[in-house]
C-alpha cells in the first residue's frame, strides 16, 4: 500500500477532531490548552501534506508561521492560565464563573 | 502567494500609516524600559496618541493623493494599500487613540499604570489594520493573531482583579480554539485551490465549477466562518462574549467591541463577498449557500444579544450583548451585499454603520470607565442613578451614546440602521424584507434596555456615592466621539460618499 495524500488528510482530520473534542470536553484549562495545540498541529500537517503532494511551498511556509504564532499564543496563554490560578488557587475551568451569578 | 520574492521599497510608502504605528509601539515599549519605576506613564499614552495622530495623516493623505477608489497591490499581491483599508485603518486608529486617552488616569486611579499597556493597544491597532488589507490567508491569519494576542493580555490587564483573570482565560481558550479552526478552513481552501493568495482562490473557483462545489470547498468556508464568527461574536459563537467584555479593563472593552469587531468585519467583507460571493460558489438548495448560512446567523445574532441584554443590571455586561446585537445588524447588510454584488449599496452601508456605531460606543463607554476607584469599577445600573442631574456633561455623553446605539434620529446610529436597512430593502427580494422586519423587531426590543439606562440617569435618586475618575483626556474623549456622532447623524452625505469610494476599491483584480 502506498500512503497517499488521503491518509494524511484522514490522520490530520482525525487529530483535529480529538484536540476539538477535548477543548469541549476537558475542564482543566493546562488540557484544553494542550488540546488547542493539538488542533494546531493536525492544521500544520494538513498544510504540510498539501504542499507535499502539490509540489509548491505555500504550505509549509504556512506551518512555520503557524508553529510561530502557535509558540506567542501560548507564552501569553500560559501567564493568563497562571494568573488564574494565582487568584483562584484552580485551573477548573468550570469553576471560573465569577460573572455567571 | 507570489513566487516574485523581490522586496519593492515603494510598497512600504503604502504601509506608511501602519509601519509609524508600529514604530510607536516599540517605542512606547522602549519608554516603558527607561522609566523610573515611580514616574507617571501618561507621557507614553501622549506619544502613542501623537504617533496615531500622525499615523491618521498619513492615511489622509493616501486618501486624498489618489482620486477615486485607489488599489494598490503591496508585497506580491498578498496585501493591499486601498481606500477599504484606509477606511478601515481611520476606525482602527482613531479607536486606538481613544482608548489610550481614555485609560491615561483609569489606569492611575486603578494603579495599572504601566507603559506595555499603550504598546499592546499599538500593535492590537496594527494587526487590525494588517487583517483589513490582507489579501492572503497567511497575511490574514498572522494579523488576527497579532490583534488576538495583545488583546487577550489586555483583557487580562488587571492581574489581581479575578474577573479580569477568568475574562481573560475565557477570550484566550476560546480564541485560540477559534484560530485552530479558521486555520483548518485555511489549509482546507489552500488544498482545494493550490494557493493562499484570495484572488487566485477565486480565480480557481470560478473557473471550475466542480471544484467549488466540492466538500473539500465547502468545509474550509464553513470553518473559515466560524472561526471569524468567533472573533466578532455572532450567534451561536458569542457566549464568551459578555463575560470577556464584562471582565476587561471598560477602555480595553471599548477598544474590543470597537477594533476586533470592524476588523473581524473587514475581513469578511473582503473575503465573503469578493472572493468567495461569486455564483460558482454557491452551494445549498436553492444556489444562496453560504449567503442563506449568514441569513440565519444574522437573524440569531441579534435576538441573542437583544434578548441577552434585557435583564442585565450590569452596564458593562449590558453593553456587551448590545455589540452582539450590532454584529447582527451588520450581517443584515452583508447578506444583503451578497445578493446585492459589489455595485449595490449594502455593503458601503455596513462601512457606514460600523463608523457610527464605533464612536457612539466610545461616547458610551467613555463615561462607564470614569465610574469607579481602585480595583473596582461601578458598573451597576443603580450606580448611573441620579448622574444625569448631578454631572450633566457625564449624562448627557452617556444619553446619547446610548440612544445612538439604539437608533434615535438625529444620532448616527439612527442612519446608519435606516441606511442599512433601506439598501437591505432595496435588494427586492422577499426574504430580505423578512431580514429587515426582524431587525425592526429588534430594534424595537433593544429601546427597553437602553431607555432603561436613560430612566436611571434623569429619574432615579442615586443609592450611594460613586468615585468618578474625571480627566482631560476622558473629556476629550467625549467631545471627540459625540461632535462625531452628531455630525454623522446630521450630515451623512460626505461620510456616504467616502464608504462608497471605500467599498468600490474592493473590486476583483
Amino acid at each position: 500500500m502506498t500512503i497517499g495524500l488521503e491518509h494524511y488528510l484522514i490522520l490530520s482530520a482525525v487529530l483535529f477532531s480529538i484536540g476539538a473534542l477535548g477543548v469541549l470536553v476537558r475542564r482543566n484549562a493546562l488540557v484544553v490548552f494542550m488540546c488547542v495545540e493539538l488542533m494546531l498541529n493536525a492544521v500544520n500537517l494538513t498544510f504540510v501534506a498539501f504542499s507535499r503532494f502539490r509540489g509548491d511551498l505555500d504550505g509549509h511556509v504556512m506551518a512555520f508561521f503557524v508553529m510561530a504564532v502557535a509558540a506567542a499564543e501560548a507564552a501569553v496563554g500560559l501567564a493568563i492560565i497562571l494568573a488564574l490560578f494565582r487568584s483562584r488557587k484552580t485551573l477548573n475551568v468550570d469553576e471560573a464563573d465569577l460573572m455567571r451569578h | 502567494m507570489n513566487t516574485e520574492l523581490a522586496f519593492n521599497p515603494a510598497d512600504l510608502f503604502g504601509l506608511l500609516p501602519v509601519l509609524i504605528v508600529f514604530g510607536f509601539a516599540c517605542a512606547a515599549m522602549l519608554f516603558e524600559v527607561f522609566a523610573k519605576p515611580d514616574a507617571s506613564r501618561g507621557f507614553i499614552a501622549n506619544v502613542s496618541v501623537f504617533g496615531l495622530l500622525v499615523a491618521l495623516y498619513f492615511t489622509y493623505r493616501q486618501w486624498t493623493g489618489t482620486e477615486g477608489p485607489f488599489s494598490t497591490p503591496i508585497f506580491g499581491g498578498m496585501m493591499v494599500a486601498d481606500a477599504y483599508s484606509a477606511f478601515f485603518n481611520v476606525i482602527f486608529f482613531s479607536g486606538a487613540a481613544l482608548t489610550c486617552l481614555l485609560s491615561q488616569r483609569y489606569l492611575v486611579a486603578h494603579k495599572l499604570d504601566f507603559g506595555e499597556y499603550y504598546s499592546l493597544v499599538l500593535f492590537g491597532a496594527v494587526g487590525m489594520a494588517f487583517m483589513a488589507g490582507a489579501r492572503d490567508l497567511i497575511v490574514l491569519f498572522i494579523a488576527l493573531e497579532v490583534m488576538s494576542v495583545a488583546v487577550y493580555v489586555l483583557t487580562g490587564f488587571v492581574r489581581k482583579s479575578r474577573r479580569s483573570a477568568e475574562g481573560a482565560l475565557k477570550y484566550f481558550l476560546m480564541g485560540a480554539f477559534a484560530s485552530a479552526i479558521l486555520l483548518y478552513g485555511m489549509a482546507l481552501l489552500y488544498g482545494t485551490c493550490g494557493s493562499t493568495d484570495l484572488a487566485v482562490i477565486r480565480r480557481a473557483f470560478d473557473g471550475d465549477p466542480e471544484l467549488a462545489g466540492s466538500l473539500m470547498a465547502k468545509m474550509g468556508l464553513v470553518f473559515v466562518l466560524v472561526g471569524l464568527g468567533f472573533k466578532i461574536a455572532i450567534a451561536p459563537f458569542h457566549l464568551w462574549a459578555p463575560d470577556v467584555y464584562e471582565g476587561a479593563p471598560a477602555p480595553v472593552t471599548a477598544f474590543m467591541a470597537v477594533g476586533v469587531k470592524a476588523a473581524g468585519f473587514a475581513a469578511i467583507v473582503r473575503m465573503f463577498t469578493l472572493t468567495f460571493g461569486i455564483d460558482s460558489l454557491q452551494f445549498g438548495a436553492d444556489g444562496k449557500g453560504w449567503v442563506g448560512v449568514l441569513y440565519l446567523i444574522a437573524i440569531l445574532t441579534m435576538f441573542a444579544g437583544n434578548l441577552g441584554a434585557l435583564h442585565q443590571t450590569n452596564v458593562k455586561r449590558m453593553l456587551a450583548y448590545s455589540s452582539i446585537s450590532h454584529a447582527g445588524y451588520l450581517l443584515v447588510g452583508v447578506v444583503a451585499g451578497a445578493f446585492g454584488g459589489l455595485t449595490g449599496e449594502a455593503n458601503s452601508a455596513v462601512l457606514y454603520y460600523l463608523l457610527g456605531y464605533a464612536f457612539s460606543t466610545f461616547l458610551a463607554f467613555g463615561v462607564i470607565a470614569l465610574f469607579g476607584k481602585e480595583g473596582e469599577e461601578y458598573v451597576h445600573l443603580s450606580d448611573f442613578a441620579g448622574v444625569g442631574f448631578k454631572k450633566p456633561f457625564l449624562g448627557l455623553a452617556l444619553t446619547l451614546g446610548v440612544l445612538s446605539l439604539a437608533g434615535i434620529p438625529p444620532l448616527a446610529g439612527f442612519f446608519g440602521k435606516f441606511y442599512l436597512l433601506k439598501e437591505a430593502m432595496e435588494v427586492g427580494r422577499p426574504e430580505m424584507t423578512w431580514l429587515v422586519v426582524i431587525a425592526l423587531v429588534n430594534s424595537m426590543i433593544a429601546l427597553y434596555y437602553y431607555l432603561r439606562l436613560v430612566v436611571f440617569l434623569y429619574m432615579k435618586d442615586a443609592t450611594r456615592e460613586v468615585p468618578i475618575i474625571g480627566s482631560a483626556g476622558a473629556t476629550a474623549v467625549l467631545v471627540v466621539s459625540l461632535a462625531l456622532v452628531l455630525v454623522l447623524g446630521i450630515f451623512p452625505d460626505d461620510y456616504l460618499e467616502i464608504a462608497r469610494r471605500s467599498l468600490l476599491s474592493l473590486g476583483p483584480q
